[in-house]
């Protein structure tokens, strides 16, 4: 436990440091409509994350979830403009997509195709077939009628934005499922080792599946958010989750040492508040990958302390 | 010292918790033929990784070929000479065999694209090959080998060392069928014709005479002597006394004097090539030994019976009902449980809590509307870990910090909680120390008192000395079944090895 | 040594041709010799992407940040000529550029253990942010031209034979020399199929990880290089299709020569299979996303066929 602190204590620290900078740099940082606004990014990252963390736990790498979530949006958009409604275009283009997830699952699980290659095949082709819907182009129609756009600008007591309840919920929801309830164990025990969770009876094809299926949904609500937010159906709109979310899960990863619902939460965290924070400072979006990339890099260094000062040792012997 | 190839004086190898080498000697004569002897967790696999560099030692001095050496890394042993053969050596599965004979070492040249004479590599391998009564196509890919073949290519690894001067042979029979055996023997003659000093480990009491020059025996870390191999002088029973030290009459408990209800059976089961309508009966209150060396199908046994293998015939029947096993959830819901034998891979969940482990195949013990009862959870492990007397006795503890033993137990534990009729134990005390030994065949003989128990090992001893009733396989077929009273261990053994038609 | 285009090893080349005998049969355009090699042209730029992808994937690595590191050396080659440096030392400084991003994957990989797949996403990361600091996130036009380059790039032989497809194929032959030849390649295969057995036999395995990211960081740069000659300016951002073209290749290129390995020759071949594809969509007018689908499809079907064909033995293929 000790060694968990030191690493939770290490990443606050930083995390505060980050904080006071931008305190410090700009007035607006400490504000609650800033507040606010960052949470409603955060839920983006965060979400995609959290699906992504099961398909983790079970000891398995999504490629594909980011281009799942373009065709989930896409399907959304399109089923909003031939005129149904936002719950059921929700709806709908989710139970579409978990279907497509369930697929993974299958190759992945029953199938034993290796994962990473697989789910990159699996979501290029997804990603391709999301063109159907518009060849493309943007799905304006309907839009903006419809109500769809509720789901980014709705306030839920007229204070807390929707995308931070739907966030809330699920992490809640999560956290239950995978820390608190007896299947949770059964996720970590596959991750951990498959065959010794097989020989204590889980059926470890079944939580590989739910796993993949998790991490579609997730990231196609999160792309939801994201497009109803900017009022239009973006085929590319998800393809950029696909790096915030690995290292929202392994920053996590690098302080509890395995992937944890608030690990991951932290995770996202740490990198939507930079991200809020650089805007603020009118900084360009590749600044922010960059530091979202280093920080990723140096959390998981930071995490292998024991290696660092082991490789340290040997260069001075050396 | 001149005449020694290979001198230990008081090395000493401490694990956490496990003092592996006690001040331990070793002495190993030119060109001899030197079998090392001793029960699991006596030392000898901590030796010979010592002397193959991948273990390091604490304190101890060795000298090879009179010249006072360290040990400090697999590459420095090689340069000495030294090679081991694993027990089951690792291989690239698609390189042909003479590119595993030479992989590492293909070429000397250095520089950016050191180039691989094939051609060369392949001629060198066959030479060494002739002189050996063994022919192995070195052009076929590895894993269209045969056991003896991969064997024989692990040797060639050895001996295209330039320098090799000793040669480690861990249970090279172990895999190995009778006959096989037998060409091994010979190319160990031929080896040592070459003026190789062979380090030779087993189990098997009757290789000693058959191959060795002298032996030796570990017990507990120590070198407890060092004898000629002259059948003459030393009955099996002598070694065997000096491998097990006291222990011998102690280590398993008593067994059972009467038979329960039959609870459990298997007609005629069968498994592809790994075992042919293999029939066994298990009662209340009896333990059945299956012993069966590796390869000869037990472990496909245990397998089927737990419902990850399907069986190509025959019939597993649980209380008088016949059952079909589509998975191990299902044989747990019928009540079976496997303590499965690699306990690495396939026992524990690493990084977890004791009471995580205990608790995993039987959720639904410690959980209210799906979720886990911190509280039942606890309680249901502490007693457990009490009836087990498993150490430290922290529920909370992580599993991998246990030893080989506290973890095996753990595993059993788990086992336990789920309340099964049927209990299978797969090589149950493989890397467990002595005393944990003794725990777990008692904590066996209590629990066959309402279950069906089974113990299945490729230890002959072992089986034999927990067992009511013994079942030897051989090549995937039973070729013996009697009262343990009734046989022999000697008589077992012979079954096991050579399925009981001609002396070993 | 005989070649027996009947084995399995050799469906590949048979799918090759029935693809293009199928575009030739319903479009003239395509069957046209200048579009023929055409097709070998615009393979040759990926080809030279995946060569030590190829190499990685099977020693059991991956790597995913070469289109990424490609997009870097691409817009570092138009900052130097803005800059006023010649195309001489511009060819020469673009593609060593991209060697520390090669370097770092593989000490996050070998010193901090990372599982590739992170480390070359986060590389990829770094890559594209660098980039983008270049000019702002745009594209960065080439101040002026080098006929030599140029000459690489679009230079045909005979009016007819691309320049770039015969270096590359001269590469490949070489490369393919190396992998089979030396211990480099023995490795590099030892790693890929037991990494146990391989480190048992004293084969240094983080030296190999570091020798193949550097290769493939450097033809990235140098693919970078030309990519910035053949679009007149430097883009920070490539569109993914070398992503999912490069990775296609490799892996339609591990069902041929050396089945269920990824090989140099499998993987030129892919990439001409790749090209052959995306060419025939684009002629005969079909939406380009069917071909994104069919690459998809197709790199989950080789993986399928390949650990098929492998049931019972121990996978390979990275997970």
């Amino acid at each position: 436990m000790s060694e968990v602190n030191k690493s939770l204590v290490a990443f606050l620290t930083f995390l505060a440091a980050i904080l006071l900078m931008f305190t410090l740099q700009s007035e607006y940082f400490l504000t609650v409509s800033n507040f606010l606004q960052a949470f409603k990014h955060l839920s983006i990252t965060a979400i995609a994350a959290l699906g992504l963390c099961f398909v983790v736990a079970v000891g398995k790498a999504d490629m594909s979830f980011h281009f799942f979530s373009c065709f989930a949006a896409m399907a959304m958009s399109y089923f909003i403009s031939i005129g149904y409604g936002p719950v059921f275009s929700v709806l709908a283009s989710l139970l579409l997509i978990a279907s497509l997830g369930l697929l993974n699952g299958i190759l992945v699980g029953r199938f034993g195709l290796p994962d990473m290659v697989t789910t990159i095949g699996t979501g290029t082709a997804v990603f391709g077939l999301a063109y159907l819907f518009s060849g493309g182009r943007y799905i304006y129609r309907n839009f903006i009628d419809s109500g769809i756009m509720q789901l980014n600008d709705g306030k839920l007591f007229g204070t807390i934005p929707i995308p931070v309840v739907v966030m809330v919920a699920l992490y809640f929801l999560s956290w239950l499922l995978l820390h608190k309830s007896k299947y949770g164990r059964n996720f970590y025990a596959v991750g951990n080792k498959p065959l010794a969770a097989r020989f204590s009876g889980i059926k470890v094809a079944r939580y590989l599946a739910i796993a993949f299926v998790i991490s579609a949904l997730f990231a196609s609500i999160a792309n939801m958010v994201q497009v109803s937010a900017q009022g239009k159906g973006e085929i590319r709109a998800g393809v950029t989750l696909l790096m915030p979310a690995w290292a929202a899960v392994f920053v996590g990863i690098s302080i509890f040492k395995k992937p944890t619902v608030y690990g991951t939460f932290i995770g996202a965290f740490m990198i939507s508040i930079m991200q809020n924070g650089f805007t603020l400072l009118s900084v360009p979006f590749y600044y922010m990958d960059f530091v979202v990339a280093l920080s990723l890099i140096g959390s998981i260094i930071l995490a292998n302390f024991d290696v660092i000062t082991t490789w340290i040792n040997k260069k001075r012997r050396g | 010292m001149q005449h020694l190839s290979l001198k230990m004086s008081n090395i000493t190898k401490k694990f956490p918790g496990v003092l592996a080498l006690d001040n331990a000697d070793f002495e190993l004569a030119k060109g001899e033929v030197h079998a090392l002897l001793g029960i699991n967790g006596a030392g000898k696999s901590t030796l010979i990784k010592v002397l193959a560099g991948i273990n390091s030692i604490d304190s101890g001095q060795i000298w090879v070929d009179g010249v006072e050496t360290v040990i400090d890394g697999t590459r420095r042993s090689k340069e000495l000479g030294i090679a081991t053969v694993y027990q089951a050596p690792e291989m690239i599965p698609s390189f042909s065999g003479y590119e595993n004979v030479f992989l590492g070492v293909e070429s000397s040249k250095r520089g950016l694209f050191p180039f691989i004479n094939r051609k060369a590599l392949r001629k060198k391998a066959n030479e060494v090959l002739e002189e050996f009564p063994i022919d192995i196509d070195l052009d076929k890919p590895i894993s269209d080998l045969a056991p003896i073949e991969r064997e024989g290519v692990a040797i060639l690894r050895a001996l295209v060392l330039e320098n090799i001067s000793i040669l480690i042979l861990d249970e090279p029979t172990s895999i190995l069928s009778h006959r096989e055996a037998e060409t091994l023997f010979e190319m160990i003659a031929a080896m040592k014709g070459r003026g190789v000093s062979i380090i030779y480990i087993t189990h098997n009491l009757e290789e000693v005479f058959i191959v060795s020059d002298r032996f030796t025996v570990f017990r507990n870390g120590r070198n407890v002597g060092t004898y000629e191999s002259d059948r003459s002088n030393y009955s099996h029973n002598d070694v065997a006394e000096l491998m097990l030290g006291d222990k011998m009459t102690s280590i398993y408990p008593d067994k059972s004097e009467t038979i329960g209800d039959p609870l459990f059976s298997i007609r005629e089961l069968s498994h592809g090539t790994d075992f042919q309508n293999v029939s066994i009966k298990f009662h209340e209150r009896e333990i059945v030994g299956v012993f069966g060396l590796v390869g000869s199908g037990i472990d496909e046994l245990c397998k089927t019976m737990f419902g990850d293998l399907r069986p190509d015939a025959g019939q597993i029947t649980v209380k008088g009902k016949d059952v079909a096993l589509k998975s191990c959830a299902d044989a747990i819901n019928e009540g079976i449980f496997l303590v499965p034998g690699d306990r690495h891979a396939e026992g524990y969940i690493s990084d977890e809590s004791v009471a995580f482990n205990v608790t995993l195949s039987k959720l639904p013990g410690i959980s209210k509307f799906g979720f886990v009862n911190r509280k039942t959870e606890k309680n249901a492990t502490l007693k457990l870990i009490d009836k087990l007397k498993i150490a430290p006795g922290d529920p909370y503890g992580n599993i991998s910090k246990l030893s080989g033993g506290n973890q095996q137990k753990a595993v059993m534990a788990k086992g336990f909680y789920t309340e099964s009729d049927i209990y299978i134990f797969q090589e149950p005390t493989v890397g467990v120390d002595v005393g944990a030994k003794a725990l777990i065949y008692r904590a066996i003989r209590d629990l066959s008192e309402t279950c069906a128990t089974m113990v299945i090992s490729s230890d002959c001893e072992e089986v034999y000395g927990i067992a009511d009733r013994i079942v030897v396989i051989f090549e995937g077929k039973v070729v013996l079944n009697a009262k343990t009273s009734e046989v022999s261990l000697d008589d077992a053994l012979v079954h096991g090895l050579a399925g009981g038609h001609d002396n070993v | 040594m005989r070649i027996n285009l009947f084995k399995r090893d050799n469906v590949l080349v048979w799918a090759l041709l029935v693809l293009v005998l199928f575009f030739s049969f319903i479009s003239p355009d395509f069957r046209r010799l200048d579009n023929l090699f055409e097709i070998l042209r615009s393979c040759s730029l990926i080809a030279l992407m995946i060569l030590g992808v190829t190499w990685l994937v099977a020693s059991g690595e991956i790597d995913v940040s070469f289109p990424n590191i490609a997009a870097f050396a691409s817009i570092v080659t138009a900052y130097c000529i803005k800059i006023g440096i010649p195309w001489g030392a511009t060819v020469v400084i673009a593609p060593i550029s991209a060697i520390p991003l090669g370097l770092l994957s593989a000490f996050l990989i070998n010193t901090f253990r990372f599982p590739a797949l992170i480390a070359t996403i986060a590389v990829a990361s770094v890559a594209t942010s660098l980039a983008s600091m270049v000019n702002g996130g745009q594209p960065l036009y080439l101040a002026h031209s080098s006929d030599v380059v140029e000459y690489f790039v679009y230079g045909k032989i005979g009016g007819l034979v691309p320049v770039l497809f015969l270096l590359v194929l001269a590469l490949f032959f070489f490369a393919k020399w190396i992998q089979d030849n030396t211990t480099v390649g023995q490795h590099l295969y030892a790693l890929g199929e037991n990494r146990k057995a391989s480190l048992e036999a004293g084969i240094n395995e983080k030296r190999i990880i570091l020798s193949i990211f550097v290769l493939s960081a450097l033809l990235a740069g140098i693919s970078g290089v030309l990519l910035a000659a053949s679009f007149s300016s430097g883009q920070p951002r490539i569109g993914g299709s070398f992503f999912i073209d490069g990775l296609t290749a490799v892996f339609l290129g591990s069902l041929m020569v050396k089945f269920g390995k990824p090989n140099v020759m499998g993987s030129l071949i892919g990439a001409i299979i790749i090209a052959t594809l995306s060419n025939g969509i684009t002629i005969l007018g079909i939406p380009f996303y069917v071909g994104t689908i069919t690459k998809g499809l197709l790199m989950a079907f080789c993986v399928g066929i390949t650990m098929l064909n492998r049931k019972n033995k121990a996978p390979q293929l990275p997970t």
